[in-house]
């Protein structure tokens, strides 16, 4: 089938973006413990008032590599994948977002308001595709994937955005 | 006939793996994110190396989707370094 390159190219950018996220956010959350038994008093009182924020970056992220990982049990699970694994991680995402644009910044409720609409018109196609018995047509499969990505990479921007603006606050 | 194997799709994972990963540490080190999104369009061209290479389909019309990639990447730089002379000075 001619898409399957696409498919597969936009497969790869999303584990790579994981990937890297992962690690991260790993390297972030150790760099802070680190600091915080060092006794640089501002970033202390940095991390400290931001303390949960990282905590819930770290969870989101983590998150979002087990999602990840799980979307190979939709074979196994079938329809049912949709209703107990999909809908549930991408109401949990959203939920630490919520929790983080409270940052008052623009460009995170930008990347907020694209990851929801992208989860929702995934979400609805899943459905779709569920009742209509299109199972495994090409161009859903692309579509799909495409959501997908932007899913991916909104939250890659959201978390690295919301970091920056966790060290960098004078910046804002 | 390039044969397939797996450093040739494996590869291209790695290196778009390591540019992200610069990407990321350097948006995180200057708090800006904005220049260095051409590493990230790198790292999707890098990917669809390797994919290209999974179905063998480098040398094809599939390799304008690269061009693209690159393309809009070496724009992006050259915007970059505009508006960061144009703030120099």
């Amino acid at each position: 089938m001619i898409l399957y390159p696409l498919v597969l190219g936009i497969e790869f950018f999303q584990h790579v973006v994981v990937i890297v996220l992962v690690g991260v956010t790993i390297v972030e959350c150790i760099v802070c413990w680190k600091k915080a038994h060092t006794g640089d008093a501002r970033v202390d009182t940095v991390i400290q008032e931001n303390k949960r924020a990282h905590v819930l970056l770290l969870v989101a992220s983590l998150f979002l590599a087990a999602w990840i990982v799980v979307e190979y049990l939709s074979e196994y699970l079938g329809d049912w994948y949709h209703f107990l694994v999909h809908l549930p991680a991408a109401i949990v995402v959203a939920g630490i977002f919520w929790y983080l644009v409270r940052f008052k910044d623009l460009g995170l409720k930008i990347l907020f308001a694209v990851f929801s609409i992208a989860a929702l018109i995934q979400i609805g196609l899943d459905i779709f595709e569920m009742f209509s018995g299109m199972d495994g047509v090409p161009w859903i499969e692309a579509v799909r994937e495409l959501l997908q990505l932007t899913s991916v990479l909104m939250f890659y921007f959201f978390a690295v955005r919301s970091m920056n603006l966790l060290h960098h606050e004078e910046r804002t | 006939m390039i044969p397939i194997t797996i450093v040739q799709t494996a590869f291209p994972f790695f290196a778009a793996i390591i540019a992200l990963w610069i990407a990321t540490l350097a948006m995180r080190r200057t708090g800006i994110m904005w220049p260095y999104f051409p590493l990230v369009l790198l790292a999707a061209a890098s990917c669809s190396v390797a994919a290209l290479q999974y179905y063998q389909l480098l040398l094809t019309v599939w390799q304008a989707l690269l061009a693209l990639e690159y393309f809009v990447a070496q724009v992006w730089v050259l915007v970059v370094i505009i508006v960061l002379t144009k703030k120099q000075s």
